[in-house]
């Protein structure tokens, strides 16, 4: 056989992606990103990881100097993280071997964690959680072991804070270590121009695939069960999509900071275009997105995330992808409940139960909504019942798919979950749920979903009391709390 | 003069060997069973080695990796505590890992119509709180004799802490001509849904392991002595005949082998056979469960890496207008395009082309080569994007999709392997370790055993509590 070439750009890159996918294996979301805060590979869980992980990257950057192998720790949204439980652990990473350890590393290796969240029922972010700005944790191979301790000792601070810190930084060094390895073996090219290749062939190829949607412009607003206003003028044309929030107003309980709608909009794009490309800096340069700060797409400082970040996400994405299928009839969506139906049971001791509801997802011109699925969301939790029954005073009655609750039509939607819960010591019950009271509309002739609901059986009583859109209630021994995430709206005229 | 014999069934292929009593082997043989089905190619070995006693026949088998990753079992009925029906199939992972509008669900090897709820309750304390009544049962059977259901699955709540209600619900189903399966003897697991997929596979295996196993009594024929003990190989227990009964541990079968055969703790072992690659990682922890496609399951067995890269991993078209490797597996029905029957290329389409297949006896006879013309087009259509740019040849192709292969190996290799020293084996492994050894400089790649014997030799070998 004749001596082989160099390999071919194309082939190259579709080799780095797979590259990416052992070396993210690990962690729910990461990102490498570049000096000039390019993301060169990013893994996702969620919508906000999209825009928030090239967002913290970036702050940072701006603030800190990061040199290879110093780590820096945050999990403040108004520093480009997502919500107050994901921490984000960045590490600088020289890969083309250079070691000049007072000059920044070439790259920042990004990682996010997940805690269990705990809900407050608050008008501020201070209230939601502990916030970390960005702080370095290790510096020349020096652990800051102290400020660590100091961290963990803060009452709101997860209770597994320190070995998780610890756990992901062992990590994350085991996996720089192999990417050198591997870049060494398979003789991997992180030089600039190589980059600049990287994400032109990327954006060239996403550009493509989004020009085989319509285009066109649409201009759509939504008011929010709490009365404030969601604007968006989108507009897809010459391989571009820009998003434009103005006279979107501020909202009561949703805040999503500047990350987490880039995210939303890039997300729900993604998902239309069902592209397999990884998502680098290629697909970024395709997106323009303005979002008036201080609205609800653009929180300010200090209001409080977490129900933005979470239901507040899903329910943009949504509402883009009701704009997009007004310029592309080929694309048409029915609504979805965007609530995740968080939920809090704390008992004595700190003991606290937090639990979601997935809803139903809604249908498409595509074809029926899957049952019990966000879909925007990727890890789903594998909880088990006996597990839970074991660690908290409780008993799971049921946790069934919720029958009829996905809208009627050609195709149906997804139906939503149903969850009943008795508690066997008194304890306190927080709840959330977004847009309770507008029912997920279906779409061409197809019917509306049941929404989101949350009762109280009280022990004892056969009657149960339906509870409003978010609160507070002290449950005692023998009540039960059921719940009801809501369905996915139907599309096309039933028969 | 009395023998023991080594089976390894694969998807495709199966390999046999034998040792007397006395310690003499006998060489092995490995065939293509599409073209030999087991029995005949047991009498044939047989047969040709003049085997007239065999004392015990040890077998391991892929084949319910096969049956699970392909769902070709028996679609078992499932009992568990009312109010969660939907609970098995409700966290099913989603087989995309990126958003999309159409996401899908992974299949499980259930039905829906097949799941039951019974009316019981028994605490986290494994305390009663809702006795199970007579009633239930036996509505319950007609309902599974309405849907033609012979197998059943038992997956009460809290069921290892007080078996009393599946033990009840055991006793009734049995008298009554059901075979069950109940989950409270799946008891090293606090977890309800590792414990019922547990449960639910050996349900859904049992039938073609049955199969399996007649056709292996079939292969052995009338021989003389006493009749043979036909032990199946498990990635927990020692190998028994019960195993037959609960067929699931087998996907370990050949992975405890080798874990149990290697001199050193401290070696990492890369198996590199014709139809699967894995990785047994140096020190190697018990694993209690199983990653599933479609969640987690209750199976202890040595800690084992599946790999990414199979020899019948498909290529695709990379979002980049090249063809790549993809995570999926073709497997060997239809199998890989130089065999004549596939339509798709594999990895082994390119090994192939590459001219890596050509000493590999079991394969010289199924080789087609007018396919290999078939083959490059198929690759260069994938390539039509990229090459309009580039000037490459179809050769560059396959060398540049091995390389990918390759690196990808070393890659979950490097991260998995935990050691420094790697041995290899396998039917493959003469051909890929030396072009795999250079990808990982910094461990020492050496042969697992200079002769390379395959797993038939090693079952034969092994030592059976």
């Amino acid at each position: 056989m004749a001596k082989s070439k160099a390999m071919n750009s194309a082939f190259y890159f579709a080799q780095l992606k797979s590259y990416f996918n052992f070396w993210f294996e690990p962690f729910q979301a990461a990102a490498l990103m570049t000096q000039e805060n390019q993301p060169v590979h990013i893994k996702y869980q969620n919508l906000p990881d999209i825009g928030t992980l090239p967002g913290v990257a970036e702050v940072v950057s701006r603030y800190l100097q990061v040199g290879e192998g110093d780590v820096v720790l945050t999990n403040d949204p108004y520093s480009g993280g997502s919500t107050l439980t994901a921490l984000n652990l960045l590490m600088g990473v020289n890969l083309e071997g250079k070691t000049n350890a007072k000059s920044p590393a070439e790259f920042t290796f990004c990682v996010r964690v997940n805690m269990k969240p705990h809900l407050h029922m608050t008008d501020t972010i201070e209230d939601e959680g502990v916030r970390i700005p960005p702080t370095p944790i290790r510096q020349g191979g020096k652990f800051n072991t102290e400020l660590l301790k100091i961290i963990s000792e803060h009452p709101h601070c997860p209770k597994n804070f320190l070995t998780t810190v610890e756990a992901v930084v062992a990590a994350m060094d085991r996996k720089v270590e192999q990417i050198k390895r591997d870049t060494q073996a398979a003789h991997l090219d992180w030089s600039k121009p190589r980059l600049k290749e990287l994400f032109a062939e990327t954006c060239k190829h996403f550009t493509h695939q989004l020009e085989h949607l319509a285009s066109g412009e649409v201009e759509k607003e939504m008011t929010l069960e709490s009365g404030e206003k969601l604007k968006l003028l989108l507009t897809l044309e010459e391989g571009k999509a820009k998003f434009d929030f103005t006279g979107s107003g501020p909202s009561a309980h949703l805040h999503l900071t500047y990350g987490a709608t880039l995210g939303a909009c890039i997300g729900a794009m993604v998902s239309v275009i069902n592209t397999n490309l990884p998502l680098n800096a290629g697909i970024f340069e395709v997106f323009e997105v303005r979002a008036p700060q201080g609205s609800l797409v653009n929180a300010k400082y200090p209001a409080p995330v977490y129900q933005g970040l979470t239901d507040g996400a899903g329910l943009l994405a949504n509402f883009i992808l009701q704009c997009l299928g007004e310029i592309d009839l080929q694309h048409r969506f029915a609504h979805a409940g965007p609530s995740l139906c968080s939920f809090d049971l704390e008992f004595s001791n700190n003991l606290h139960f937090f639990d979601t509801l997935e809803p139903g997802m809604a249908a498409s011109s595509f074809g029926r909504g899957v049952d019990a699925l966000n879909p925007w969301q990727r890890s789903h939790l594998e909880p088990s019942i006996e597990e839970i029954e074991r660690r908290y005073p409780l008993t799971v009655m049921s946790c069934s798919i919720r029958q009829k609750s996905g809208g009627s039509g050609n195709f149906e939607g997804g139906n939503g979950v149903t969850k009943a819960i008795t508690v066997k010591t008194n304890c306190t019950l927080r709840w959330m749920i977004t847009q309770a009271s507008q029912k997920p509309e279906g779409e061409q002739g197809g019917k509306a979903a049941s929404c989101a609901e949350l009762y109280i059986q009280k022990a004892g009583q056969k009657e149960r009391e339906k509870m409003p859109a978010r609160g507070e209630f002290n449950m005692k021994a023998g009540d039960t709390v059921i719940m009801h995430s809501s369905g996915g709206g139907g599309y096309g005229g039933a028969a | 003069m009395s023998w023991t014999v080594g089976l390894y069934v694969g998807e495709s292929f199966a390999e046999i060997a034998a040792k007397q009593d006395e310690g003499a082997h006998l060489p092995f043989q490995r065939w293509f069973l599409p073209h030999t089905p087991l029995d005949k190619g047991i009498q044939k070995y047989l047969t040709e080695s003049g085997i007239d006693s065999v004392r015990q026949l040890r077998v391991a088998t892929r084949l319910g990796r096969q049956m699970i990753l392909r769902r070709l079992g028996q679609t078992p009925a499932l009992l568990v505590t009312s109010g969660f029906e939907d609970w098995p199939e409700m966290n099913l992972p989603i087989k995309d890992p990126r958003f999309t509008i159409v996401p899908k669900r992974a299949a499980p090897p259930l039905a829906n119509h097949l799941i039951f709820g019974l009316a019981e309750r028994i605490n986290a304390q494994g305390e009663v709180e809702k006795p199970l009544a007579d009633e239930e049962l036996e509505f319950l059977v007609a309902k599974l004799q309405m849907n033609k259901v012979d197998h059943v699955v038992l997956g009460l709540m809290h069921s290892t802490m007080n078996p009393e209600h599946e033990r009840k619900a055991e006793t009734y189903l049995r008298e009554r001509g059901f075979k069950v399966y109940p989950s409270y003897a799946v008891n090293g697991t606090g977890s309800e849904k590792p414990r019922w997929w547990h449960a639910t596979l050996n349900a859904y295996l049992e039938p073609a392991f049955k199969d399996v196993l007649k056709q292996i009594s079939r292969g052995l024929g009338e021989l003389g002595g006493e009749e043979p003990q036909v032990v199946l190989f498990r990635g927990d227990t020692a190998p028994h005949l019960d195993n037959w009964q609960a067929p699931l541990g087998s996907l370990f079968g050949a992975a405890q082998v080798f874990d149990q055969c290697r001199s050193e703790a401290s070696d990492a072992v890369l198996y590199l056979g014709l139809e699967e690659f894995f990785l047994l990682p140096a020190n190697a922890k018990s694993q209690v469960d199983w990653m599933s496609d479609f969640g987690r399951v209750y199976l202890p067995h040595p800690e084992t890496r599946e790999l990414h890269i199979q020899p019948t991993t498909l290529i695709g078209k990379s979002s980049y207008g090249c063809p790549n490797l993809t995570f999926e597996v073709g497997g060997f029905e239809p199998g890989p395009m130089c065999f004549g029957r596939g339509v798709k290329p594999l990895l082994f389409d390119i090994l192939y082309l590459n001219d890596r297949l050509q000493g590999i006896e079991a394969l010289r006879n199924h080789l087609t080569e007018r396919m290999a013309g078939r083959i490059r087009e198929t690759l260069s259509a994938y390539a039509r994007e990229a090459s309009n740019r580039s000037d490459f040849l179809s050769q560059d192709i396959c060398r540049w999709i091995e390389e990918t292969a390759l690196n990808s190996l070393a890659c979950e290799v490097r991260a998995h392997c935990q050691s420094k020293r790697l041995k290899l084996q396998g039917p493959l492994s003469p051909i890929l370790g030396p072009l795999l050894a250079p990808r990982l400089p910094e461990l020492e790649v050496t042969a697992f055993h200079a002769q390379n014997p395959p797993l038939a030799e090693f079952l034969v070998n092994s030592e059976v509590g």
